[in-house]
């Protein structure tokens, strides 16, 4: 079997933006998109298998999309394996190299290469032999502007970093919320987010997008599951995201995709490049080269685990003695204005005594749990997510220690539009999840911990305007309203 | 005590505890054939109204509570006091199927004493036409959108206390809502009744939890259909 290799873009594009490889996608695109959006080769329909706000046609496997569970990183490696094949098809039907393959937006590896490459920002091109420019495929308008991505707005480090979802061990299960994501059935919904999901592939998504509205594609692909996959980034990114995977695997230390049969033979439906039905499990696509044909350029991942969430990978039983509980709350839902947001958790004596048996080594996780998202607009900014930050501390210089995570609203929906009339919504509200254990041991040990409450502060991070530019991530904007429904704290014992 | 039991959300251990007890009194009762105390017709024949509501819960905890375990589970993971806000939401849960069975009670009776015993034919058109009732809902979308709302939650107060009664109410009225017309199929059933109760509970979890819910529409219609088809031939003495 032929090995494919899926490079860079931005090794590819260097030094100039039309190299054959990203001339060939262009093309494919093109081609694709004068396909009627019943042919399941065309453009139209191989966005809409992830998500569409359009009626499917008769038996078509639209809307299918895996979010928020064990199956989004091998869906949509099945889902990119059998896109990338059509694309072949057509690029080389247009004159690529026979060796094609889908190249990976590498966001993480510092500037440029965390703005949008070159070729996805230009208006126009001039294919080869033609001889006027002309519309280019790569390029959308639906993206985020403000700042403006296409006019080299960048993403800020700490939404790239991966350093978080690398720092599990364990793909599914304790410690939550896994790299890959928790055990569910088909999830075509939201739910929790499994920790390479949560970041950096959320985030990317809503900060290329920019606001989006959740109810039709008329702004804002990328933030909207019914609508990203129009974008042709959309696909680099999702390579980029396969590779972090691949790369996570290749680090050992008991990573390892579940040898779980739920897991392995849970199939899905796809199709190929001549338009012929094809279904595929995860138990097929766990080894890229043997299985399916294809290896990135870079296997090597770095060894970035920050100390303070090394401690997440304290060894645990597969299945726990005993399910999380919950020992404090919030009772009111927050707004996460312009700025920074301080939520205040008081902590009931449950909550204190759980708080002194979890700092200790290998009794267990204390997780913080953000839910009940709600908005009128998917916004195009994350939010860090601090426990106990300084007042009046310097973002730039001084978050990195408070900082557990972020989170988005990439899948956000109202309730209300949950009916089988309109499956391709989710039911009940989305939800994050970090581990907070070595934080608040941080905090226990320099003596700043409080045993009555803990403050969890919101601060509102998008794109770093374009070089040259003043300005920072953290003065982003978003015209959304969002909110969180309840800030909580749970207990997780160890065996 | 053992993992699985460890593994149990608290307070779900307690319903599946009632459950188990429903079970087994209502197949105690058919089994030393008593099963008349489940029949609707109970209120006509003169028996005690705590009587009639006693048996009905016990119906609507054997065959409806299985499907309702995983909300309680959900309820559990997202309360400070599990306990009691699981009990709260099971039973609110639970009123709805009373009032609807004690509605179709009453709605039986006052036909019974408006219109007489009817002859064995007239029974069975009775039974097979809730039968054919209870198919076509199968097929409905209404059904679908009610099978839906039984599946959504909203974010939970942590304390619980009226937001998980109101949980348990509307989860319930969404239920009657799907399943409410496979229920008057049961009851109008003259002929294995704990077979219909049981084929009832488990369908009613498949349609809130498996993946392939949807699939199991057609089928479960088909089946009705077919049952309404015999009672109609045969009669029912």
């Amino acid at each position: 079997m032929a090995v494919y290799v899926r490079r860079s873009i931005w090794g590819l594009e260097t030094p100039t933006p039309w190299d054959p490889v990203t001339t060939g996608y262009a093309q494919a695109v093109a081609a694709m998109r004068k396909r009627l959006a019943t042919d399941p080769t065309s453009w139209a329909y191989q966005a809409a298998m992830h998500g569409s706000y359009a009626a499917p046609p008769p038996g078509a496997t639209w809307n299918q999309c895996q979010h928020g569970t064990w199956y989004f990183l091998p869906w949509h490696r099945m889902y990119l394996y059998w896109f990338e094949r059509i694309v072949r098809k057509a690029a080389v039907a247009a004159g690529a190299p026979q060796t094609w393959a889908l190249p990976y937006w590498n966001y993480s590896a510092g500037a440029p290469t965390n703005q949008l490459p070159p070729a996805f920002r230009l208006k126009t091109w001039t294919p080869p032999g033609g001889n006027a420019p002309q519309p280019n495929p790569l390029y959308t308008a639906e993206r985020n502007h403000n700042p403006d991505i296409n006019g080299g707005a960048g993403l800020p480090h700490r939404v790239t970093s991966f350093a978080l979802a690398y720092s599990f061990t364990n793909f599914t299960g304790s410690p939550y919320p896994g790299f890959g994501g928790p055990v569910t059935g088909f999830s075509h919904d939201s739910g929790t987010f499994g920790a390479l999901e949560n970041q950096p592939h959320n985030p990317v998504h809503v900060m290329v997008g920019g606001d989006a509205t959740f109810t039709d594609c008329s702004r804002g692909w990328m933030a909207d599951p019914n609508c990203a996959a129009q974008d042709p980034i959309f696909w680099l990114h999702h390579a980029n995201i396969d590779r972090l995977w691949s790369n996570w695997i290749a680090l050992g230390g008991g990573r390892m995709d579940p040898n779980d049969r739920r897991w392995q033979s849970f199939d899905f439906t796809f199709w190929d490049e001549n338009g012929t039905k094809q279904v595929m499990k995860p138990a097929d696509v766990m080894d890229t080269i043997r299985q399916l044909g294809y290896k990135y350029d870079d296997r090597s991942a770095p060894a970035i685990v920050r100390a303070r969430f090394a401690m997440l990978s304290t060894p645990q039983p597969p299945e726990p003695p005993e399910p999380p509980r919950l020992v404090a709350a919030t009772e009111a839902p927050a707004e996460l204005s312009g700025g920074r947001t301080d939520v205040a958790v008081e902590l009931p004596q449950p909550a204190r005594e759980a708080v002194a048996s979890a700092i200790q080594p290998g009794n267990g996780h204390l997780y913080l749990h953000v839910d009940g998202l709600d908005s009128d607009l998917i916004p195009g900014v994350a939010y860090e997510v601090h426990v106990n930050l300084p007042e009046g501390a310097d973002l730039e210089e001084e978050g990195e220690d408070s900082l557990v995570g972020l989170i988005s609203f990439f899948g956000f929906r109202r309730d209300k539009q949950a009916t089988e009339d309109n499956p391709n919504h989710p039911i009940g509200p989305i939800g994050h999840t970090f581990d907070i254990t070595g934080r608040v041991q941080e905090l226990r040990s320099s003596g700043q911990w409080d045993e009555g409450r803990v403050v969890v502060s919101f601060v509102p991070v998008g794109l770093e305007p374009p070089p040259g530019t003043e300005g920072t991530a953290h003065d982003a904007r978003t015209e959304a309203k969002p909110s969180v429904g309840r800030v909580s704290i749970s207990f997780h014992p160890a065996a | 005590m053992s993992r699985w039991v460890r593994r149990r959300r608290p307070g779900t251990l307690g319903l599946l505890a009632l459950m188990a007890v429903a079970w087994a009194a209502l197949l105690a009762a058919y089994a030393s054939g008593h099963g008349d105390w489940f029949d609707h017709d109970r209120l006509a024949r003169g028996l005690a109204g705590w009587t009639v509501l006693a048996g009905f819960a016990l119906m609507a905890l054997a065959m409806m509570g299985p499907s309702c375990l995983p909300l309680a589970g959900y309820v559990s993971a997202n309360t400070l006091r599990p306990r009691p806000a699981v009990a709260w939401f099971f039973a609110c849960y639970l009123l709805p199927w009373l009032a609807f069975m004690l509605a179709f009670t009453a709605a039986d009776t006052t036909t019974h004493a408006l219109a007489g015993e009817g002859t064995p034919a007239v029974t069975g058109a009775v039974a097979a036409a809730a039968f054919a009732a209870a198919a076509a809902w199968q097929l409905s979308r209404r059904k679908r959108n009610f099978v839906l709302a039984c599946r959504s939650v909203d974010l939970l107060p942590a304390r619980g206390g009226a937001a998980c009664r109101r949980l348990g109410l509307r989860q319930g009225a969404a239920c009657v809502g799907a399943c409410g017309p496979m229920m008057l199929a049961t009851m109008a059933a003259p002929y294995g009744r704990p077979l219909w109760m049981a084929l009832l509970a488990a369908l009613t979890y498949l349609e809130k939890a498996a993946r392939y819910r949807r699939r199991l529409a057609r089928p479960s219609a088909a089946v009705l259909v077919s049952v309404g088809m015999a009672y109609l031939a045969v009669g029912v003495r």
